[in-house]
Order: structure tokens, then sequence, then C-alpha cells
């Protein structure tokens, strides 16, 4: 056999060699399946329940007088008192939630800015499992999950018409627009 | 055949393929950051929700008193010169309560304008409820009666409820001991009829 037939071999030999190594090379590598359950996400959700009902709890006014906002109307030392059902459902291992109402979704005249108060309060309808619901600051509640998936709570509304001076505030169609009042429900973490 | 090249800096000529290889890498890294800004536009928050109440709107009523269906009443029948020591002249007032709520309303305040000859000293001024404005007299009992100058219902206020009225008898009596030096005389006074807002 002549050289160059060797060569030509040697160096042939040398690329199928390379070339059958089509596979990756890399270290050892291994896997194991790990069955790590289903994670499920909470719920956090508010709606009401029911209509909504006035009353009037003016100083000197009968237990239980209603108020009908449509006919009747407020002067200084009134006390009038919204009241609605509110469901409020709440899940979650780590979820606790501010609740409260919405200031821009009550509009007041501006002839009773300062003499118009609004005051809000939260009572639950205590089951074994219903959530917790304590009093945090002005017209805001901490609500705490309970066992239960929902919780009722009884909300109250509150307008008062403070003592004022002279005719301040008199004869004002829309001094408290409470159409839209919006009750809130916001997470926070622990 | 040869590659076509650009000029660099110092006139010597770059490869083209550099020139492609930097551009690829500034493409690759706008698109990393427009990736970037892209990822970060959407606001990430806590759960929250809200439940819309339909509580209507709330009003406020009104406050309003009137003297014979004004403000302000000039009152009549109170002829001076009739008076003569121990002699009264009298004119009926209808009060009404023009607001949406009950007032209590009181006469007060009494101004005296004009005075000669030392009238008002003299003069006693009473004011008695009465159920028509023709039952006032001279004489009644049952009033608010105090000199002039000093004069306030303040302790027995009119109780009126909205929408209604109340007559009052004025009675302006002359003492039967008033000096000599009153006759002749003559008093103008002004009257505040206050009505103050009655809480139930």
């Amino acid at each position: 056999m002549n050289k160059l037939l060797k060569g030509a071999i040697a160096g042939a030999a040398g690329v199928a060699l390379l070339l059958g190594g089509a596979g990756t090379f890399a270290l050892w590598n291994d896997a194991a399946v790990v069955s790590g359950g289903t994670i499920a996400t909470g719920t956090l959700a508010i709606a009401k329940s029911g209509t909504a009902t006035w009353t009037d709890i003016s100083p000197g006014v009968a237990n239980g007088t209603t108020f009908d906002p449509a006919t009747q109307k407020i002067v200084p030392g009134d006390k009038v008192k919204l009241t609605q059902k509110v469901v409020l459902s709440t899940t979650g291992k780590n979820l606790k939630a501010s609740f409260g109402f919405d200031p821009a979704s009550v509009t007041t005249d501006s002839a009773l800015a300062s003499v118009l108060n609004y005051n809000l309060t939260a009572t639950p309808v205590v089951t074994a499992g219903s959530a917790a619901v304590t009093a945090n600051g002005a017209n805001t509640y901490t609500i705490t999950p309970g066992s239960d998936a929902t919780t009722t709570v009884d909300v109250t509304f509150t307008v008062e018409f403070l003592d004022t001076t002279g005719t301040t505030g008199q004869s004002v169609a829309s001094a408290a627009d409470l159409s839209k009042l919006a009750f809130t429900l916001a997470q926070i973490r622990p | 055949m040869r590659k076509k090249s650009r000029s660099g800096a110092d006139g010597a000529r770059e490869p083209a393929s550099k020139t492609r290889s930097i551009a690829n890498s500034i493409a690759f890294l706008v698109a990393v950051l427009t990736l970037s800004l892209l990822a970060t536009s959407g606001t990430y928050a806590l759960w929250n929700g809200a439940a819309h109440i339909d509580g209507s709107t709330v009003s406020t009523g009104s406050i309003g008193v009137t003297v014979n269906g004004v403000t302000s009443y000039s009152l009549v029948g109170f002829n001076a010169a009739l008076l003569a020591p121990g002699h009264s002249v009298v004119t009926p007032i209808t009060i009404a309560d023009t607001g949406t709520t009950p007032i209590a309303v009181t006469l007060s305040s009494v101004g005296i304008v004009t005075n000669t000859n030392g009238l008002a000293a003299s003069l006693t001024l009473t004011a008695t409820p009465v159920a028509t404005t023709g039952a006032c007299v001279g004489g009644l009992t049952g009033g608010v009666s105090a000199p002039l100058g000093a004069f306030t219902t303040s302790g027995s206020p009119s109780l009126m409820g909205a929408g209604t009225s109340k007559a009052l008898c004025l009675e302006l009596g002359l003492s039967p001991t008033a000096p000599a030096i009153a006759q002749g005389g003559s008093t103008t006074f002004t009257i505040n009829v206050t009505a103050l807002q009655r809480r139930p």
C-alpha cells in the first residue's frame, strides 16, 4: 500500500470518528419526580344581601322610627341610619382584609361639608366559624377569616347633621348623595 | 472574491462582518430593553372588592318665621297720640313658622330708635296669645308684660310646629304715673322676633 493511500485512510477514519459523535457529551445527570400535591387560591369578595333600610335615630325620636329620604328632610341635631347586610367571602391561609367605605362614593353639598358627619359600623352575624370583625380606626374594620367561607355582616352608615348657627345648610336638596355608596373590602398582609 | 469593507476612524478598512455583528448586538439589547419595559407596565396589588349600595339622597329642611306674612313688619294701630296715663292701644300680629322644623319664637331685644320727652320710660308692652286676631282687645291677661325697653318673652316662648301660625295681641300702655313732661312725646322702637329650632 503506498503512503498516499495510508494517509488518506487515516484522515478519513479520523473524520469518520468525529462525524460519528453526533450526540452531545455532558456530565452525568438524572431526575426524580416529586408529587407536591395541588395548590389552590383563596377568595376575597363582598356582596350586598337584601335591600337597605333607613331609621331615624335622632335624639328624642322613638326607637325604630323609620326615615324616608325621599319625603323627609334632616335638620341640625338629626341622625339617620342606613342599614345593609353584606356577605364577605374570605378564605386563605394568610388572608386578612380591611373593611370600610369609599369616601369618594359619597357626595356632600359644599354648604354642609363641615356639618355633616358620617359613621360606619360593622357587626358580624356570629357563628362558630365566622370571621372576626374588629374596629381599626375611624370607619374601618379588620376582617380575620374563620373556618366559614362566608360571613354575613350587618353594616350601618349613619348621617349626622351637627349643630350649626343661623340657617347654615338649610333647604339643600342633595345634602348627602348616597346613591353610589360603596362598601369596600381590601386585602392587607398579616 | 474579496468581501466589501468600510473605513474605520484611522482610515483602515473594517470588515463588514464586524459592523453587522455590532448592529445585531444593538438590536438584541433594544429588544431586551423593550421586553423589560413591557413587563412592568401593569400594576400589581392585593385583592380588593366593593359592594355598591343605592342609599338614596338625604336632603335638609329649613327654618323660617314671618310676622303678618313678611320678615320685617311695621306695626299699625299703635297710635301713641291716643295715649293718656292709664290707657293703652292694641294691635294683633300673626306669627308663622314657614320652615320644615318646629320652632320656639321669642319677642325680645327691643330697640328704642327715637324718644322724646322721656316717653319710652313710661311705656309698658304686653304680648298675649289669642285664638284669633279679632280677639285682641285691651286688658287681656295671661301674657308677658314689661317696660318697653326691657321687654322679652324669652321666659315663655311661643312653641310652634312647622307650617303653623299663632296670633299675638300686643298692647302698649302709658303708665298711670307717667310724668306730665312725657305728654307730647313720641317714641319709635323695633322688636326682634327670633325663631329657634326646636328638637322633638
